[in-house]
């Protein structure tokens, strides 16, 4: 009896990792048919441990929500107090999720868990810190959308612009070509840096890379988009001279959306969408 | 869709993480990163889920202790099976210790062994002027360290009594060296003290000495024999390494046959050995001066043209007076 439920056990847990790797083709571009060798690398991967918690306590383990409780329960709180920077907002958000996560919601009359969608990828407490970041991420930005914008645009200082306009919109041009050129890294690295204000050390700790590493990849990142912004003056008809100068424009003076440019190369889609 | 459109589906909460954790192929990362590069919500929630990650690295540490439980208690059963490892590892290495520290003594006296023997009364042809090494030191060494090592002499001694038996049979073979070899046993305990020191003898009636494995220089000191062969002490000084088994010497030559039956002739005091090419038949086992016996037997100084002899196994002799050419006699 005992052995025919283990072997039942057993087949479930196959079921599972094969839905898996078979929904996220196991890590690999689509339309690529995984190798086996693809396939054991993709599986031990796993936090197989992780996901078989997640999955029973999707499914109403109330063991696997004992050890769910005992080992998360603290630090789903404590996650979710540091990224609201609010003890009570933390609680709030924390039990918030909890409470989707005990499968209080339903859809179409049926229990929705968001354990389900947890596949293994990543340990679960970090998922969980995710999912939190989310939440608040998105909380934010609904709530934000809701204010005034006057309250966070800081009011442009009224100046004249110093410039021909003919030769700010050559600056424009060529800056969005320079921009246009940049890898994923560098403009995920200039957009971190430049857009927010995020220290080199928080960039570092994203890419996994040393905080030296991320200050000289800055550094060449800015010298080679300087060249390249020189460059394309010069192709769009200034003199070495005129473009230097032009290089000198204040900022303000320029008619650029710096974020829409980095999200220029954005080409790739992927399966949640962002909360309304 | 177009650009910003495409900025509406982000990555799950699923795969940042993966992203944040390193988890995630390259291929799979270089997407996540172009994304972020692009998407300041999903690049604020990874900031967001790093700093809560930051603050929590005591807690985080639990639920992975917990889910690398498998790993662990294998890991852990070799934690135990480790110590009895460990113990026996320390006992082999101890046991090896002690038995590196025993070779090195035994080699140690093995080559003190023909400094420290003493020279027999029949063979001083191949007494010791000098002493190096370890036997060298006692001539300015005090009384303490000279018993220190005398004590660590004895197995040496013994070691060289086997060597002497040994190559006393060999004497017996040619019948001349036994009575020498006997007399140099007898006056072992005698002369044991001379061992450190330099010793000059004069030569031998019968220059056919079994040499220990040791060289030797011919004509240190005149003396009123005139030949006289001197023992350094050190080993495998012949061209072929291998130890002396007997030697005679000239005034101006000294004549040497190694364990391999090789002869080697070298002229004067120093300067290198010359092999002998092979003029007899057979292994030469012995060589010795005839000169110097009939000198010594007459009780007169050798004759300036002194003849070699040499012996081999089937107790054959042959002649020379220079080392070099052999006549069979």
């Amino acid at each position: 009896m005992r052995w025919s439920k283990l072997r039942a056990g057993a087949r479930r847990v196959n079921e599972i990792l094969l839905d898996v790797g078979t929904v996220q083709n196991y890590g690999l571009a689509e339309g690529t048919t995984a190798s086996r060798q693809q396939q054991a690398t993709y599986f031990r991967a796993l936090k197989l441990g992780d996901m078989v918690l997640a999955r029973a306590c999707a499914t109403g383990n109330e063991r696997a929500w004992e050890c769910f409780v005992a080992t998360y329960r603290q630090p789903l709180v404590r996650a979710a107090i540091a990224i609201t920077g609010s003890d009570t907002l933390g609680r709030e958000l924390a039990d918030q999720l909890y409470g989707e996560l005990f499968g209080l919601s339903t859809r179409d009359g049926e229990r929705r868990c968001p354990l389900q969608s947890y596949r293994g990828r990543g340990s679960l407490i970090g998922w969980l810190r995710t999912t939190l970041a989310q939440r608040h991420v998105d909380h934010f930005r609904r709530n934000h959308r809701e204010q005034p914008l006057e309250e966070y645009d800081a009011p442009v200082p009224a100046h004249e612009a110093q410039r021909p306009a003919t030769e700010l919109k050559l600056l424009e041009k060529a800056v969005e070509g320079a921009l246009k050129r940049c890898d994923a890294e560098e403009r995920f690295v200039l957009a971190a840096y430049y857009l927010d204000e995020r220290t080199l050390l928080q960039i570092a700790k994203v890419l996994n890379i040393h905080e030296a590493t991320a200050s000289r990849k800055l550094r060449r990142v800015c010298q080679d988009l300087r060249k390249q912004v020189l460059k394309n003056l010069q192709s769009l008809g200034l003199s070495r001279r005129a473009a230097d100068e032009a290089l000198g424009a204040d900022p303000r003076d320029l008619d650029l959306n710096l974020k829409k440019l980095l999200q220029y190369s954005q080409s790739d889609a992927f399966q949640e969408k962002a909360a309304p | 869709m177009n650009a910003n459109s495409k900025l509406d589906v982000h990555p799950d909460a699923e795969i940042l993480n993966a992203f944040a954790e390193q988890a995630l192929e390259e291929r799979e990362r270089g997407k996540i990163v172009a994304h972020l590069a692009a998407c300041s919500r999903c690049r604020q929630v990874v900031y967001l889920a790093q700093d809560a990650a930051a603050e929590m690295v005591p807690s985080v540490s639990t639920p992975a202790v917990r889910l690398e439980g498998r790993r662990e208690s294998w890991f852990r059963s070799l934690r135990f099976a480790l110590v009895p490892v460990a113990a026996l590892a320390a006992i082999a290495a101890l046991a090896y210790i002690v038995h590196v520290q025993r070779t090195e003594t035994g080699s140690e006296m093995a080559k003190v062994t023909p400094q420290t023997a003493p020279q027999t009364a029949g063979s001083n042809s191949a007494a010791p002027t000098q002493a190096t090494g370890v036997a060298a030191a006692p001539v300015s060494a005090g009384p303490a360290q000279s018993e220190a090592r005398a004590r660590k002499m004895a197995p040496a001694v013994t070691a060289w009594q086997k060597e002497q038996e040994r190559t006393a049979a060999t004497a017996e073979v040619h019948g001349i060296f036994a009575k020498t070899m006997a007399q140099a046993s007898e006056n072992e305990s005698a002369k044991r003290e001379e061992t450190d020191r330099i010793v000059t003898a004069a030569a031998p009636q019968f220059d056919a000495n079994p040499a220990p494995p040791a060289s030797f220089e011919a004509g240190a000191r005149p003396r009123a024999g005139g030949v006289f062969a001197v023992y350094k002490g050190k080993e495998g000084e012949l061209p072929s390494g291998l130890a002396v088994v007997s030697n005679a010497s000239s005034q101006h030559q000294t004549l040497a046959i190694d364990k391999a039956g090789s002869v080697f002739v070298r002229e004067d005091s120093g300067g290198h050995w010359d092999p002998v090419a092979k003029q007899w038949t057979g292994q030469a086992v012995a060589v010795r001066m005839q000169a110097d016996l009939g000198a010594n037997r007459s009780g007169s100084a050798p004759s300036p043209e002194a003849v070699f002899e040499l012996v081999n196994d089937l107790r054959q002799v042959w002649v020379s007076t220079d080392g070099r050419i052999w006549k069979a006699k």
